[in-house]
């Protein structure tokens, strides 16, 4: 029980809060995505949106584009590498601390 | 977890789910049907059906790129990954288009007394349902249903209606293009009500 733990101890908490988990959930499954679909998608402000956009892109984990779709501009965002891989390994850890829980549940519905 | 879950099909799904987009031509394909010679509506007079097919063309093209603008602006672009990033899905895909044109073949030779293209249309609503992880669950009703219609001409001949007529208006054209409309309509509900339900969990 210890490891689990030290594992749910040891999730990069840049990744792990919640509405920034969303996103880079949301990101993972797709190429690139604007603002206004990320929005919909995660049902967050667009204030609250903008500052977790913002720190994703500090750590590296996101890109953000500005651009003009003909007269209007358009955010659009994208996983790096980085940030691919962080939120793969993120999964398979909340994956493993799942399975761990159900074990523990299984162990003490036993005793 | 389950509601990130579903966020990741539907982001990964976000476009196909917006259903809307296809609708103008599903139409259009249902009216060719409908107006199809062999069903014993207007006569096929080549003037007639060019009147019919230009202008035809045009006007879902319009349509369906004013709904693009719509769901653009409302819903946001979402760009998939690449569909075509590995060699097998690139020979998945060509597998495809020669099979269909086989059942095209098959059902406008009438070499089988099924339709083969409304069994791959079957077969293909329940990989959309399997793909969407389970989010359509109106696919399931229609593939069940363009079954049943496709081996309808197994038992026997109603009547003066000959299958070949059937199978060559009816379950080719108007079918899908009733099914592929209603499939439309419930795939952009399917989209609005997820996301009003995440959007619900979020706050």
């Amino acid at each position: 029980m210890t490891d689990a733990f030290e594992a749910l101890a040891g999730l990069d908490r840049v990744v792990h809060e919640p509405a920034r988990l969303a996103l880079l959930t949301a990101l993972s499954a797709c190429r690139s995505a604007d603002f206004v679909s990320l929005q919909r998608l995660t049902g967050l402000t667009k204030g609250n949106l903008s500052t977790h956009l913002s720190k994703l892109e500090e750590a590296g984990l996101v890109e953000i584009e500005k651009q003009f779709i003909g007269k209007k501009p358009n955010t659009l965002v994208r996983l790096t590498p980085e940030g691919r891989t962080a939120i793969e390994q993120h999964w398979q850890a909340l994956e493993r601390l799942h399975r761990d829980a159900q074990r523990w549940q299984s162990v003490d519905g036993r005793q | 977890m389950e509601d990130l879950k579903r966020m990741r099909i539907i982001a990964a799904h976000y476009r196909n789910l917006q259903g809307l987009r296809m609708l103008p031509w599903f139409l259009w394909l249902l009216v060719i049907g409908a107006v199809n010679p062999v069903l014993g509506l207007p006569q096929g007079q080549l003037d007639y059906q060019c009147l019919l097919i230009i202008p035809g063309i045009a006007v879902p093209w319009l349509l369906s790129k004013w709904i693009g603008r719509y769901y653009d602006r409302v819903y946001g672009r979402v760009e998939g990954l690449p569909p075509l990033s590995q060699p097998i899905e690139v020979l998945a895909g060509i597998l495809s288009v020669v099979i269909v044109y086989a059942g095209f073949v098959i059902d406008t030779f009438e070499w089988l007394p099924v339709s083969v293209l409304g069994l791959m249309m079957a077969a293909a609503f329940l990989a959309e349902w399997w793909r969407s992880g389970r989010l359509l669950n109106h696919s399931v009703l229609f593939a069940a249903l363009l079954v049943v219609l496709s081996l309808l001409p197994l038992a026997g001949t109603p009547g003066d209606v000959h299958w070949s007529h059937l199978l060559g208006g009816f379950i080719i054209l108007i079918v899908p293009g009733i099914i592929l409309s209603l499939s439309s309509v419930l795939k952009h509900i399917a989209l609005v009500r997820n996301l009003k339900a995440l959007s619900q969990e979020a706050s």
